[in-house]
């Protein structure tokens, strides 16, 4: 007690705003919750865990989240009765030069620390992952669940012959040129997603090989050919280059569920990160080899190798290796019908199985209603499995969402700094005054607004002279409002009391005022250019770039560090 | 013997004739105005020992003189006095949407000075007090400010005008944190902080509440708080409304004590206007008066113009029915006596006629329980 004592009067002898803001006490409650998240994040992390949640989510899916915001506004409802005890402009003190942005930052820092557990309560959540699951761990479960998946049904979708296929023709492949229009035009699509598409009804897209049965799907030449949307194109591109492994294997001749040996790629299907050609190259000549060369023992190898990863997460798996075996065998051109989910199931129940139980089963429904009454016929939980290889893939690679982990944070800490240092010099009763004047502001801007848009409307010149005119509305009044308020600080005309009110209304906009400005000049130097994609006409200039959070926000904090100048001069404005 | 070893000398003899409350406000004073650490040490010292006395005893005195030996070596340069700190010209102000309205105020204040305002209430004295610490804004007139070397920027003027309102605000935390806080935005090095702030204390007599908190302190004791404070922004100008509202008669004589002590520092003396209800206690320590009616300044000349200087105004109580008081004053030839239900105010066409007024009273037996000479006090201005 003593020391603190002396370490509060060393700071309140030499450094008033860091002393004023109390800024040492909230990074030391700071520091005790950082340290008391990661223990948490740390604890309730088992295997578990990690079969069921999401770990970089779970902060945010969780009552950790309202638990976190429950302590965080009685730590600030403590902090602010300290911190506006005391006050410098009130009494007139000399404020040194950059007092307010100074006093701003500090608020911030003080903040931060609160504001970003999710930091320490991920990297608690990490470590634990890691120390339950090795990297060793990690690459191994890849390696073989990518092989071993080839073989088992993870959905309802599973046609198991479609993924062996070797053909020693090459597929016909439609090649297109990317600048002749008509091509995306082609309504032939074949939505294989689709739960009742059956094959059989398609004989003519079917041919005989090696007396195989293979039907030849134009779902890759169509839904790829949006080049729009950049996965898809990277899939087209890679489809296009006519490579020779995929000469050789179906389209469908991978797992649907990629994991990478190396790095952080997520569970997707058909993830991106790893790519469907790296997998090709990584496992499908093996994979064709045991099928061409019916190699059952070491399919059988990979399905028990799987089954005993699943084992050892405790994660329930009914597969019989046997029975995979000798239906691969006989190369029927047959589904897997009776594994099909029953969509007319209750959905939330589906869903519920298919997260703790990919179910492929015969008797589903009993096992939905009926819990562990009945043994599943096949089936395994490669959610689970998933949840577990994504979380430690997380734990290992990407254990932090830096927008969520960081920029949220700094933006929410930036937000309620502001709160914070405008009740420090803002007269109450002005700013009592100033909120039903902003929101009349921001109702007559709406309306104008609306106007606006029923006009472009109905006159036919659709939205863009709609955002035309709604950035020259918020540009036009944000400017006034600035203007107004640098006028009323520096003019006697204005009372110092319309001047309180204009320097509250001005800090609000201040942060937006860059925003507004680079929305305006997006808007003004837009010009009229096909847009393909979107089948618009626009192109925007550079200006668009810099509508992005990262550029955004260090220009909103500009803002209102130099906005932060006008207070003292209002400050010392006579009544 | 300089200015300085002057006032040494009042202090030692004030300890010498046993005033020793008085002598060690001022040896504090006196300190302060050497800005010397290692004397403020001693002071300090001294001063924890002095808590420690039971009672005053010889022994007291013989420290206290033995520090006064000591600063007599201390050379102690004086302040300029002579430029004016803040000269106001024929100001005007108007309330919008009130009638009222200050007009033609000119005044003119040194370092040293200190200004009574005085004033019925609602005759603009708070109105006043506010447009010279430049927290309203005025319509016309000049006013000038002369704090320092360079024109300061608005709020730097604001940070060396130091005006304590009538309602002084509640504050948290100590009453020594407070004041460390005060000393540290107006720049006070850190090694000195303590010493500074411990020297304003026990200035102000707060070292026995040095660790109070704002409710824990009577009005007298929160006036003295912001007093240090605000001698802790070492002022040049003080501008105080009303400081003596809410405080007793014994608190009142020492915060008045204190104000002209402290305006008469010999390295810094403070320009104080100070705006009071309590005339005779703010005429006794000011140089000048200023006393508004209706907003406009009226000036002692202006009664004298109405009662010549040779005319005694005095105002009395007794304990005598009017017929024996009429008798009492009979002798007296040009006469007028009024009586307005608490006091007789007198006037007569003599100059120092309170002797023979005295004397009056005395041959007729009458037993006086008040009596002052109103002849040149602004109280004239009330009657």
């Amino acid at each position: 007690m003593k020391s603190l004592r002396k370490l509060d009067t060393y700071i309140l002898e030499r450094y008033p705003i860091i002393w004023h803001s109390k800024v040492i006490y909230m990074l030391f409650a700071g520091i005790l919750m950082w340290i008391g998240y990661f223990l948490i994040g740390f604890g309730i992390t088992d295997i578990e865990f990690l079969k069921t949640e999401e770990i970089d989510e779970y902060f945010f899916e969780s009552a950790m989240l309202g638990f976190h915001c429950f302590l965080t506004i009685i730590l600030l409802t403590v902090w602010a009765l300290f911190f506006f005890k005391k006050n410098a402009i009130r009494h007139y003190y000399p404020l040194k030069r950059f007092y307010f942005s100074k006093l701003f930052i500090v608020i911030q820092l003080g903040l931060l620390p609160i504001v970003s557990v999710y930091l320490p309560f991920n990297y608690g959540i990490a470590l634990k992952t890691k120390q339950l699951v090795s990297l060793n761990d990690l690459k191994v479960n890849a390696e073989t669940t990518n092989l071993a998946l080839v073989f088992l049904s993870e959905d309802n979708m599973y046609e198991i012959h479609n993924r062996d296929f070797c053909l020693s023709k090459p597929l016909k492949i439609i090649d297109f040129d990317r600048n002749d229009s008509t091509w995306t035009q082609t309504t032939n699509f074949l939505d294989l997603d689709s739960s009742y598409y059956d094959a059989k009804k398609y004989p003519e897209r079917n041919i005989q090989l090696d007396g195989i049965t293979i039907q030849i799907l134009s779902y890759h030449s169509i839904t790829k050919r949006n080049q729009c949307d950049s996965y898809d194109l990277d899939y087209v591109d890679s489809f296009l280059t006519k490579d020779s492994t995929f000469k050789r294997y179906s389209i469908y001749n991978y797992s649907k569920t990629r994991y990478s040996k190396s790095s952080y790629s997520g569970y997707n299907e058909y993830g991106d990160s790893y790519s469907a050609k790296e997998y090709r190259k990584d496992y499908l000549p093996l994979v064709h080899r045991w099928v061409k060369n019916n190699e059952k023992d070491s399919i059988k190898n990979a399905i028990q190798k799987f089954k005993i990863i699943l084992n050892r997460y405790n994660i329930s798996c009914f597969i019989d290796q046997q029975f995979l075996v000798d239906y691969l065998s006989k190369k029927q051109y047959e589904n897997f019908p009776s594994a099909l989910i029953d969509y007319s199931l209750d959905h939330d129940a589906v869903k519920y199985a298919q997260r703790n139980f990919s179910v492929a089963k015969l008797n589903l429904d009993e096992y939905l209603y009926h819990q562990n009454t009945v043994e599943p016929f096949f089936g395994f939980g490669l959610y689970k499995l998933k949840h577990i290889q994504e979380n430690a893939n997380i734990a290992f690679f990407k254990p932090f969402n830096l927008t969520q982990g960081l920029l949220v944070p700094l933006m929410i800490v930036f937000l309620i700094g502001l709160f914070f240092l405008i009740f420090d010099f803002a007269n109450f009763i002005q700013l009592v005054i100033t909120i039903p004047i902003a929101g009349v502001l921001i109702i007559i801007v709406g309306l104008i607004a609306s106007l606006i848009h029923e006009y472009s409307y109905r006159n036919g010149f659709g939205y863009q002279s709609f955002d035309v005119s709604l950035s020259t509305l918020f540009f036009i009044v944000s400017t006034i409002i600035l203007l107004l308020t640098s006028f009323s600080v520096y003019r006697r005309f204005f009372s110092k009391r319309i001047a309180g009110i204009l320097i509250n209304l001005g800090y609000m906009v201040a942060p937006f005022f860059p925003g507004i400005v680079i929305y305006f000049f997006d808007q003004q130097t837009k010009v009229r250019v096909y847009d393909f994609c979107n089948g618009d006409y626009v192109e925007h200039t550079f200006w668009n770039d810099l509508l992005v959070p990262e550029i955004l926000f260090p220009l909103a904090f500009i803002a209102s560090l130099s906005y932060f100048s006008l207070i003292k001069k209002w400050y010392a404005k006579p009544e | 013997m300089n200015e300085f070893q002057q006032k040494l000398t009042t202090v030692s003899n004030h300890f010498t004739n046993g005033d020793l409350h008085l002598g060690f406000r001022q040896l504090v004073d006196c300190i302060l105005d050497t800005q010397q650490k290692e004397f403020y040490q001693l002071c300090i010292q001294h001063t924890e020992w002095l808590h420690e006395q039971e009672q005053p005893n010889e022994l007291i005195i013989e420290r206290s003189l033995e520090i006064i030996d000591r600063l007599k070596n201390v050379h102690v340069s004086s302040g300029d006095r002579s430029k004016a700190l803040l000269t106001v010209n024929n100001l005007n102000k108007t309330y919008s949407g009130r009638r009222f309205k200050i007009e033609h105020i000119s005044m003119e204040i040194h370092p040293g000075d200190v200004w009574g305002l005085v004033g019925e209430n609602g005759n603009g004295k708070t109105t006043l007090l506010r447009i010279l610490a430049q927290d309203l804004s005025y319509d016309t007139g000049e006013l000038t400010y002369q704090l320092g070397e360079t024109e300061l920027e608005k709020y730097d003027l604001r940070t060396k005008l130091t005006y304590i309102p009538q309602r002084t605000p509640s504050w948290f935390g100590s009453l020594k944190t407070n004041l460390k806080f005060t000393a540290t935005h107006y720049g006070v090095k850190p090694e000195e902080n303590e010493l500074l702030v411990l020297m304003m204390i026990i200035r102000f007599g707060l070292w026995k509440y040095r660790h109070h908190q704002w409710s824990q302190l009577s009005s007298g004791f929160k006036m003295r708080f912001e007093l240090a404070r605000t001698f802790l922004r070492s002022p040049k100008i003080l501008l105080l409304d009303e400081p003596l509202a809410n405080l007793d008669v014994l608190a009142q004589q020492l915060i008045l004590e204190d104000l002209k002590s402290l305006s008469q520092s010999i390295s810094n003396p403070v320009g104080i206007v100070l705006s009071s209800q309590q005339l005779f206690e703010v005429e006794k320590i000011s140089d000048k008066v200023l006393f508004l009616k209706n907003g406009v300044p009226t000036h002692l000349s202006e009664a004298n113009r109405l009662k010549p200087q040779s005319t005694s105004v005095i105002e009395f109580d007794v304990e005598a029915t009017r017929e024996e008081l009429n008798k009492a004053l009979e002798s007296f030839s040009d006469i007028e006596l009024s009586y307005n239900g608490g006091l007789y105010i007198v006037t007569i066409n003599l100059p120092d006629a309170m002797n023979l007024l005295l004397a009056a009273f005395v041959q007729h037996t009458i037993k006086a329980k008040y009596i002052r000479d109103i002849s040149h006090s602004t109280r004239r201005l009330f009657i």
